[in-house]
Parts: structure tokens; sequence; C-alpha cells
């Protein structure tokens, strides 16, 4: 089934003109994101990500490109339309941006004033504050709250005028692990419930992991790489992806330990030290049992890691290969044909 | 009255009556909150303006606020004492005449709106720019930002520099006496310090620092109410 797509970036450029330098923010970037997705937009800070996901509801307006959101020319709004285009797209902040003089009920009611009767909005809150489970808060004020509360006060907020769309920026970067995965937790589940898109930036590949179905790494402004999740998991191109994806597997240390083992230490004849990546399909079979049976090839397992990706395992093996030459061969070539990734490592420390 | 007689001699005579205490008290009183009532609305203006104008603001223009900014650099770099003088032909042009209270008026709004407006941007840029990014993107017009998210969350600060901005009012009421404008403050030196009378200059200068305590006082009720 084509899927529809709610937001397309064409050729989105922003520059930054300073006294006597000039920022290139995001550099030529073509985004599409369809309804349904949550869709990780991942980097380091700096690399322009905030900038590209705020020219969407133009809080940053592009130097040059084109934006289309839920059908509509951005650029091409008065600004009185753009105000009315911003209420289907809800957005979340890293400092979560509530108001301190007001109450939470208040804060959530904020963005429907004067649109709606008072009785509609009193329903409209308490079902808001219903959805992120904080029904019993709705007197206190935002100072009174912890980090992940006020999230969720953001995310019902941001929720209130029912938007199609949710972009969340940083939106988990301020909270502790727990915290952040309860609501990476909350954001999947109302994607899933309400038909939520979601556009999130992080610099924290974990989150993206978590919940997104889609990632687009950022570098310089540009998109350097983009697919689906497993997709990008299972055979990442680019070094700073694979950076990345390491975050989520403390695989540097892990890698710094089996060094030191003897059994890697003493590696014999044609022994390798490889680290052996798979995805899905592949884990099915008993990869280790096989490469035994079928080709006399034992494999030490010095490190394993098996994570689940959207109901999808995701493997990472550091093993020491054990064989004649030939059979070692044969069993690289097995692997490539499963889309198993061999990558070899040196038994030195670098 | 003996005890006020034996240590007030020169207080008591000139305690009622045409040039008295009484009426220097009403007069300073006149002059503070009627220019502060309308530089609160001049100044809340300008100093909105000058937010919205600025280069990180809503509305921004350059060339707007690069001429507000240097009109209210201006006229807070006049001497108050010398704007009464550099002031005569509008207030006389406005009020009729240059000479007493409401003369006085005059020079007093000329020179505390600016005040005013620049205590008042200083107070509304404290508040959290990501908020106010929130606002903006959930479709909230400008008009709606500075009344729901500027002016309600900088209310704190906003008691603040107006209770600053009275008690700078009450000084420079002091100086309408210049223009026979009375007040406690022409009191002081006119009737006080010129015909060597201690004790008036002490009676005067308390009663002006009570005044201010009050003010004072009812400013931070105000605060201390908003707080959470």
């Amino acid at each position: 089934m084509a899927k529809e797509a709610v937001i397309t970036l064409s050729d989105v450029d922003v520059q930054f003109r300073e006294k006597n330098r000039s920022v290139h923010a995001v550099d030529h970037v073509d985004l599409t994101v369809e309804r349904g997705d949550i869709y990780g937009v991942v980097g380091y800070s700096g690399a322009g990500k905030s900038t590209l996901v705020r020219t969407i509801n133009l809080l940053q307006r592009p130097t040059s490109g084109a934006v289309n959101v839920l059908g509509e020319d951005m650029l091409a709004l008065s600004p009185k339309q753009l105000r009315t285009e911003r209420k289907r797209i809800g957005m979340i902040f890293q400092h979560f941006n509530l108001m301190n003089s007001l109450t939470i009920a208040e804060n959530v009611a904020f963005p429907l004033k004067g649109l709606k009767s008072k009785a509609e909005i009193d329903k409209k809150v308490t079902e808001m504050l219903k959805l992120v489970g904080l029904e019993d808060r709705a007197t206190a004020f935002p100072t009174e709250l912890s980090g992940g509360q006020k999230q969720r006060v953001g995310i019902a907020r941001a929720l209130a005028s029912d938007p199609e769309i949710l972009i969340s920026d940083e939106a988990t970067s301020a909270l502790d692990p727990k915290t952040t995965s309860s609501i990476l937790d909350l954001l999947k589940e109302l994607n899933e419930t309400l038909g939520l898109t979601i556009v999130l930036i992080t610099h924290e590949m974990e989150a993206v992991k978590q919940i997104c179905n889609k990632v687009a790494v950022m570098d310089a402004g540009r998109i350097i790489e983009r697919g689906s999740l497993l997709d990008i998991f299972a055979k990442p191109q680019e070094q700073l992806t694979k950076d990345f994806i390491d975050t989520t597997l403390q695989l540097d240390a892990a890698i710094e330990s089996v060094r030191k083992q003897p059994a890697v230490a003493h590696l014999k004849g044609a022994d390798q030290l490889v680290r052996l990546t798979y995805l899905g399909a592949s884990t099915d079979q008993p990869l280790v049992a096989t490469l035994y049976k079928d080709f006399n090839v034992t494999a030490n397992i010095l490190f394993g890691d098996i994570q689940i990706l959207q109901g999808t395992p995701f493997g990472n093996l550091i093993v020491v290969l054990s064989g004649t030459q030939a059979d070692i061969d044969r069993t690289f070539k097995y692997l490539a044909d499963n889309d198993v990734q061999v990558q070899h490592i040196t038994t030195e420390a670098e | 009255m003996s005890f006020f007689e034996h240590y007030l001699p020169n207080v008591v005579p000139i305690w009622n009556g045409d040039g008295g205490f009484v009426q220097a008290i009403w007069q300073t009183l006149y002059m503070t909150v009627v220019t502060m009532i309308v530089s609160a609305i001049l100044g809340l203006i300008l100093g909105v303006l000058l937010v919205l104008w600025d280069d990180h603001g809503l509305l921004q223009n350059r060339v707007a606020y690069f001429i507000l900014d240097k009109i209210v650099n201006i006229f807070r770099a006049i001497p108050f004492i010398i704007l009464l003088a550099v002031m005569y032909p509008v207030t006389h042009a406005i009020v009729g005449t240059g000479i007493g209270a409401t003369a006085a008026l005059v020079p007093l709004i000329a020179g505390t709106a600016p005040f005013f407006a620049r205590q008042v941007q200083n107070a509304l840029v404290t508040v959290d720019p990501g908020v106010i990014e929130a606002a903006e993107a959930m479709g909230i017009s400008p008009m709606g930002i500075v009344f729901r998210v500027y002016l309600r969350e900088g209310l704190g600060e906003l008691v603040r520099v107006t209770v600053l901005t009275v008690i700078s009012v009450v000084g420079l009421t002091a100086m309408a006496g210049a223009v026979g404008g009375g007040g406690l403050g022409n009191m002081a030196i006119a009737m006080g310090y010129q015909r060597f009378q201690n004790d008036v200059v002490w009676v005067a200068t308390i009663l002006i620092l009570v005044m201010v305590f009050i003010f004072q006082f009812v400013g931070d009720i105000i605060t201390r109410k908003l707080q959470h």
C-alpha cells in the first residue's frame, strides 16, 4: 500500500548570515515523512537537525527550497493561514518550554483558549491529562513537577489541538534513561493509537532504536544516510552511522576486553577474530551450529549482544573462528550469502 | 502640641495651609501617581515594541528598533533638571503654563516613560525564549504572545521594575520645585535648606522615605502573590 507523504522537504537550504561569515546550517536536504512514520533524525549537536525540523512548521524559514506539509505549500501561506496550519503540527522541546505562571491544566488549555468553549476546553484538558497519566496533577504548577512529568505536560499541550504530526526536538535529552524510555513508550503508544506521525530528532541512537521505523543521519547540514531502521542497522554505509549504532552496543569496551583474553592473544593458524552482525531472518538459523556442522568451523563466542528492533532480532557477536583456511573461506562466503556482515578485528589494541 | 513645637519649631507653623507640608505631600503624590500611570502605559507600549522589533523579536524591524532605541537613550541621557528647561516650550503648548505641579508632569513623563520602556524591555527579555517559540509553534499570533506569554510570564519582573520606577519618579518630583511644582523635595530645599531650618529638611526626608517604603512594601506583597 502506497503511504501518503505528510511532510515533504524539497531541496531545503538554510543559511545564517552573520557579520563576516555565513553558516550553512541545512545544506540542500530532501526529506519525505509518510503518515504513521516515527522518523528519527539523528546527529551530533550542530549537525543542523533542529534547524531542519524547524523548517517543517516554519519556525525557521528556509533560504531556499520547498516545504509541503499535509498537502499545504507552507511557504505560500499568509501569516494567518500559517498559524492555522501550525495547529496541525504539535511540537515538544528539550526544555519542555511550559509557562511557569500557569497550572498544568492551564498550560494544556493554552493552545485552545479563544478557539473553543470553556466546557469543551475543560473536557479536552481532562482527556489529554489522562492520556499522559497526569490527571491528578491538574492544579499543580510546572515547578512542582519532575522532568519526565513536565515533558508529559508538554506532550499533552502539543496534542490538545489534535495535530496530525508531532515534532520532537530532543524531547528526551534532558531526562534520565528510565524516564526517557517511558516518554518514548508514550510516543510510540500515541503513534499507534492516534495514528500520529512523529519526527523525532535526537543525538541518542538508543532513542531511535527504541521507537523509530525510519532514520536519517545528519552531519554538517546534510543527510548522509537514510532508510528503514532495520536497513540502517543491518547495513550502515557511513562511518558516522556505524558509530551511532555502536553507541547502542557498548562494543568498544567489549572489544577492548576481548583482546585481553587468552583465546585472542594466542590465535592459531587460520583462526580469525571477527565481528558478526546479523538481522532478522538470518538469525532464524542456528548460526553457530551450522558453522560447525556444515563447515567444520568452531565459533568461540567472546561477546554477544542481541536486541529486538521492531520485533526483529539484531545480533552482534564477537567470535574466534577456528578451522582450516579453506573451511574458513567457505564460511565467509556462506555468511555473506546469508546477509551476515563480517568485520575483521585486529587482535592488537589500536 | 508642645512636643512638636519644641522639637520641630519650624515644621509646625507650615504644616497646614498654602505651601504647607500637607499640600506638599499631596503634590508629590499627585505628580508621582499621574506620572506613573501615563508612563506605565507609554512605557509598556514602547517596551513591548522594543522587544518585538529587536533582532530576535517576533516582528523584527531593524529601522524601527534603531529609531526607538535611540529616542529612548536620548531622553534617558538628559539630566532631569535640564529636561525641565528643555521641555518648557512643549509643556507650555500642552498645559498652557510652564509653572506648577501639572506643568511639571510633562517633563516628568518625558523623563520617566523612556526609562520605564527600557525597564519593561529588560523585564520581558527574561521571559524564556523557548516558551515564546512554543507559543509560536502552537499558532498563537504575535499579539496573543504579547498578552498571553510576555506580559504573563514577565509579570513578576514587571512589578519589580515598576516599583523601581516609582521610586525613581519620587526622586524626580523633588526637582519639580524648579518649575514651581511644589512637593516634599521642594519643601526640603526651599523652606528647609535655604532657610537653615534643619527640622523641615528632616521631616520632608522622612516623609519621602515613608512613601518609598510603602510603594516598596506593596510591590513586595504583589511579587509574593505572583510566586508559586
